[in-house]
């Protein structure tokens, strides 16, 4: 039971550290291209779609409030409430669906002990998959027509180019500190 | 069923230092040299042939290439033995126990 109140801290907890990482890594997105995020409608570097990976992969579902918690900081587009709150649930929701799906395909286990770069990769693009489907649904729901192929592209490279960018940067960052460690 | 919930963490970390380029090891050769270390501990010797009850669900040769690759990487020595020459043991050498320090 009590074993059971620590899983559920660890949860919480860290579903609030993947709101505010999906925060930050959005503002860093829109100071890295200069472009003015609230009101653009795909970026090519989207540096959260790595938050939706990383959550859906260590706290499953519990990953959908969090992120649509972040996406209500997140998402402008010049709409209204309504429409923000139906694109966040809508975002938050396709990433962890498709790699929920693509992970019981890939038969990867629960402790992702076999989660080799191989399965990352077809994670990584059923996130951006499951998100631009998601994504240009909203679009269309509220009126900013989605499912442009521009739109489509960008959503997609976006999502892909950003996951992976982040990964990159944990990467070097773990093989520098272990090469310090080492050295010590 | 058990919650994987904080190992999860841990393995999508240990998935993202695998990644190519800079990684001295592959994944699989990590895990051997971590499934060896744990054999040394519970019986303090280690042979080649340890090796090939390794890896779960590798053929022999697979863990005895994969002990190779140890082994030109400097994380192990295999010495020949003494009095048994059919026999091989399998030390780490300073390398892998820094690592092994540096990880504890």
């Amino acid at each position: 039971m009590e074993q059971n109140g620590g899983v559920l801290q660890f949860k919480i907890q860290f579903a609030a550290f993947i709101v505010v990482l999906y925060v930050a890594l959005y503002y860093l997105t829109g100071l890295l291209a200069a472009e003015n995020l609230p009101v653009a409608v795909a970026s090519l570097l989207f540096l959260p779609a790595f938050a939706r990976l990383l959550g859906f992969l260590v706290i499953g579902y519990w990953s959908i409030p969090a992120l649509f918690i972040a996406g209500l900081f997140c998402v402008d587009l010049g709409l209204g409430l309504s429409d923000r709150v139906l694109v966040s649930a809508f975002i938050a929701t396709g990433a962890p669906l498709a790699i929920g799906t693509t992970s019981r395909l890939l038969q990867l286990q629960p402790s992702l002990t076999n989660l080799t770069p191989i399965r990352l990769l077809w994670l990584s693009l059923a996130s951006s998959f499951g998100n631009m489907i998601f994504y240009n649904t909203s679009l269309v729901l509220v009126g900013l027509g989605g499912f442009r192929p521009k739109v489509l592209t960008a959503t997609f490279l976006g999502d892909a180019l950003g996951t992976w960018a982040i990964i990159y940067v944990i990467k070097l960052s773990l093989t520098s500190w272990g090469r310090w460690v080492q050295n010590r | 069923m058990p919650d994987y919930t904080k190992i999860k963490l841990i393995n999508f970390l240990v998935a993202l230092r695998r990644l190519p380029p800079l990684s001295e090891l592959s994944g699989e050769e990590e895990r051997i040299l971590f499934e060896l270390k744990a054999v040394w501990d519970q019986q303090g010797a280690l042979s080649v042939s340890d090796v090939y009850d390794l890896g779960e669900g590798k053929s022999s040769s697979t863990s005895y290439r994969l002990l190779m690759g140890l082994k030109d990487k400097g994380l192990v020595d295999i010495s020949v033995d003494e009095t048994d020459k059919r026999k091989r043991h399998v030390e780490f050498t300073p390398a892998a126990n820094k690592l092994f320090a540096a990880l504890s």
